[in-house]
């Protein structure tokens, strides 16, 4: 859209688009920040379009992947409540025969849950008829906004920039907007963090900032990063010290998104372990409803429990204060 | 799910970016698809000297590709042994070709 990749063509173009109002620059320091002007209403239709220049150019050539997107849009264009679809990192994934979806739902607490298995169930079909790994995220519009505004680093932050919004693109560009004219900043990430890579240092410091501190380690302000994140970087160690950690984190930690989580056991291949650590924790821990429903979705997808040792985690949630 | 030349090297591609030194991988049937001997090939298999397997492992975790790959040790592909000097014979550019054992070798990060 804005010819080759020049300093000279970019800085022309970024005065162009300041003119239009399309974004807009502030200073700050030596330095000029570009924020998109979302004021203006045609906006949204330009990121939409956009998109959908992007889905073309990453489904060129794709045969089997178009194959795939016509189905997914087919089976689920009827489907309630969902608001926009995205591809995550879909040129990446594409690579490793995977692919990564997240579903950005209108909000309804009611029929969620059903909705939720539906999706669960259509994708595991198209998985076995396309041999392709389909990973998904399905997230409502309050959820997605309130992980976009954290001071922390998540995945649908990281998203922003790597995503296509391949169905409705408007729609996910209307959230954004509806929140950014409310006076909220969002600021994407640019890198995508990967559990294994998570220093030391940060681990030991968010795990102390969701309320596990452990005896040894200095805790030093390191980066913050999100809870769903800090447990798959431990279930990826497969440090049996540190998996006690996780049910006293999610227990102390009600903001927790359920669904981030799920997506990231899949991602990273730890439903097992994560079912069994749920299924112990209800029956510990008074009042956890918000895991009935991860319970029921896994149980619905049909995951092997394999079980945590309950009498252990009794003995390390009391020494924490959980029960 | 068949893997053709691009989609291994797109893959090799992405494990290559994880490796943080020179680890010299083979790969059976998969590298006769590499040098287009093969049009495609089903899993992809390596052989790695051992004291790079463990790193490997973690490498392919990370990765965590949506095919199958299987992992040897020190020279061994299923139920055959490579000869000892596997690591010095001759290159291709970065792969390397043994029609004898059906195998390839293929060096990353260089």
């Amino acid at each position: 859209m804005y010819g080759r990749a020049y300093y000279a063509n970019i800085h022309e173009k970024i005065h162009v688009l300041t003119q239009d109002n399309i974004i807009t620059l502030s200073k700050s320091g030596k330095s000029s920040l570009i924020s998109l002007y979302f004021e203006n209403y045609l906006l949204i239709d330009l990121l939409a379009e956009m998109e959908l220049m992007r889905k073309q150019y990453f489904l060129k050539e794709k045969q089997e992947m178009q194959m795939l997107m016509m189905e997914i849009d087919t089976l689920l264009y009827n489907v309630s409540f969902i608001k926009s679809i995205s591809l995550i990192n879909p040129e990446r994934n594409a690579k490793l025969n995977k692919t990564e979806i997240m579903f950005h739902m209108f909000p309804n607490k009611k029929d969620m849950e059903k909705t939720k298995i539906e999706i669960n169930t259509i994708m595991a079909s198209l998985q076995r008829i396309h041999n392709i790994r389909i990973n998904y995220l399905i997230l409502d519009d309050e959820t997605f906004l309130d992980l976009l505004k954290l001071n922390e680093s998540n995945t649908v932050k990281e998203m922003l920039h790597c995503k296509i919004a391949t169905l409705h693109p408007q729609s996910f560009w209307m959230s954004i907007r509806g929140e950014i004219l409310g006076g909220t900043m969002i600021i994407a990430e640019e890198h995508e963090i990967h559990p294994a890579k998570i220093a030391e240092e940060d681990l030991v410091f968010n795990l102390a900032r969701f309320g596990y501190i452990e005896f040894g380690p200095k805790i030093k302000i390191g980066k913050p990063i999100c809870i769903e994140y800090i447990i798959s970087a431990i279930m990826f160690h497969n440090d049996a010290r540190r998996m006690d950690a996780i049910p006293i984190i999610l227990a102390k930690n009600k903001k927790t998104s359920y669904d981030l989580l799920l997506f990231l056991a899949r991602r990273y291949n730890f439903e097992g372990k994560i079912f069994g650590i749920f299924k112990a924790l209800r029956n510990l821990v008074h009042g956890m409803t918000n895991i009935d429903e991860p319970i029921r979705l896994l149980e619905a997808m049909k995951i092997e429990e394999i079980k945590a040792n309950a009498k252990v985690m009794k003995e390390k949630l009391k020494l924490y204060n959980v029960t | 799910m068949s893997l053709d030349n691009t989609k291994l090297l797109d893959f090799l591609g992405e494990v290559d970016k994880e490796l943080s030194h020179k680890i010299v991988v083979v790969v059976g049937g998969t590298a006769m698809t590499l040098v287009k001997v093969k049009p495609s090939t089903i899993d992809i298999d390596f052989t790695i000297p051992g004291e790079f397997y463990d790193e490997f492992v973690k490498v392919k975790k990370i990765v965590n590709p949506g095919f199958r790959v299987d992992l040897f040790h020190d020279g061994a592909v299923f139920t055959t042994m490579l000869p000892e000097d596997y690591l010095t014979l001759p290159t291709l550019g970065v792969l390397r070709f043994s029609q004898i054992y059906h195998s390839n070798f293929v060096i990353l990060n260089n």
